[in-house]
């Protein structure tokens, strides 16, 4: 590429800008590990802490313990990974500070169980489900937004279940909201 | 011809890079020398013209004991930038 002397026309000029912009555009294949990292994890710690129920262990909700070493993990992931990658798009940065605030939330929540009624899973789900749906929404990838209103369906149908039932319907949402449109979105990449 | 136009922008690989740029949160040198198909040698001259303009924020650090040139474009960047299209768009409706 050319750099001094050299006479763009308007027309010229504009069309290298897009062309540079288009260049530019994430890679959306990579966002698929987080859908799939963090579906598993927590259609894995519903089913657990359903199952531990189930076999009247005395304290089936230490399971979600497991989600401090998953943060840990995605935190390190993330951050090995912006060091790999060449460039950063505003948009990726916007999508982990979404999910950076989702997170925090989910992590407040369970500690004001009492003011709810202790209707947390179905709260997580019903925020959750608005994370998700953005997140479809900036990545341009529908399957996720769909996701998303079956997660939010589960949440708002959980409300009037018992807390065990709750489980089932988190594992369900997620599963179908959010594993499935994950497997959808890497499988469209890796063609 | 164009004399309303940047003159630091109105050329190919300075406006390239800050297309790249104005679209990214930040992009290493690799990346912009790949997608602008430029010398090492050019673009990093014309990396630092646009630095000195403060158009551009360029950071050097490591990873692992790989060198790496992190480039960000600056407010003012992106006041020129959007300066430059809005003449561009002035000199196509005439």
């Amino acid at each position: 590429m050319k750099t001094e002397n050299d006479t763009l026309s308007p027309q010229q000029s504009l069309d290298l800008i897009a062309s540079m912009i288009n260049q530019a555009k994430g890679n959306l294949r990579d966002n698929s590990f987080y859908f799939l990292f963090w579906g598993w994890v927590i259609v894995g710690c519903n089913l657990a802490v359903y199952t531990l129920l189930q076999l009247k262990f005395e304290a089936p909700y230490v399971v979600w313990i497991a989600v401090l070493p998953a943060w840990l993990y995605t935190y390190y992931f993330g951050a090995k990974r912006a060091r790999a990658n060449q460039s950063t798009t505003h948009l990726e940065k916007v999508n982990a500070v979404m999910w950076a605030c989702f997170g925090a939330f989910a992590m407040t929540i369970p500690f004001m169980g009492q003011f709810v009624n202790y209707h947390i899973n179905p709260l997580i789900l019903m925020v959750g489900a608005l994370f998700t749906f953005t997140s479809g929404y900036l990545i341009k990838f529908k399957p996720f937004c769909v996701g998303a209103v079956v997660i939010f369906g589960c949440g708002i149908a959980s409300f009037f279940f018992d807390h065990q039932t709750q489980l089932l319907f988190a594992a369900a949402g997620i599963g179908c909201g959010y594993l499935i449109p994950g497997y959808l979105l890497r499988s469209q990449k890796d063609v | 011809m164009f004399k309303d136009l940047d003159p630091l922008l109105h050329s190919q690989l300075r406006l390239a890079v800050m297309s790249l740029l104005i679209s990214l949160d930040a992009a290493d040198f690799t990346f912009l020398k790949e997608k602008t198909k430029s010398t090492a040698g050019n673009l990093s001259v014309q990396l630092d013209k646009l630095s000195e303009a403060g158009y551009i924020s360029i950071e050097k650090s490591f990873n692992g004991k790989k060198p790496l040139t992190t480039c960000r474009i600056t407010k003012k960047g992106i006041k020129a930038f959007e300066d430059y299209v809005n003449s561009l768009k002035g000199y196509l409706k005439t």
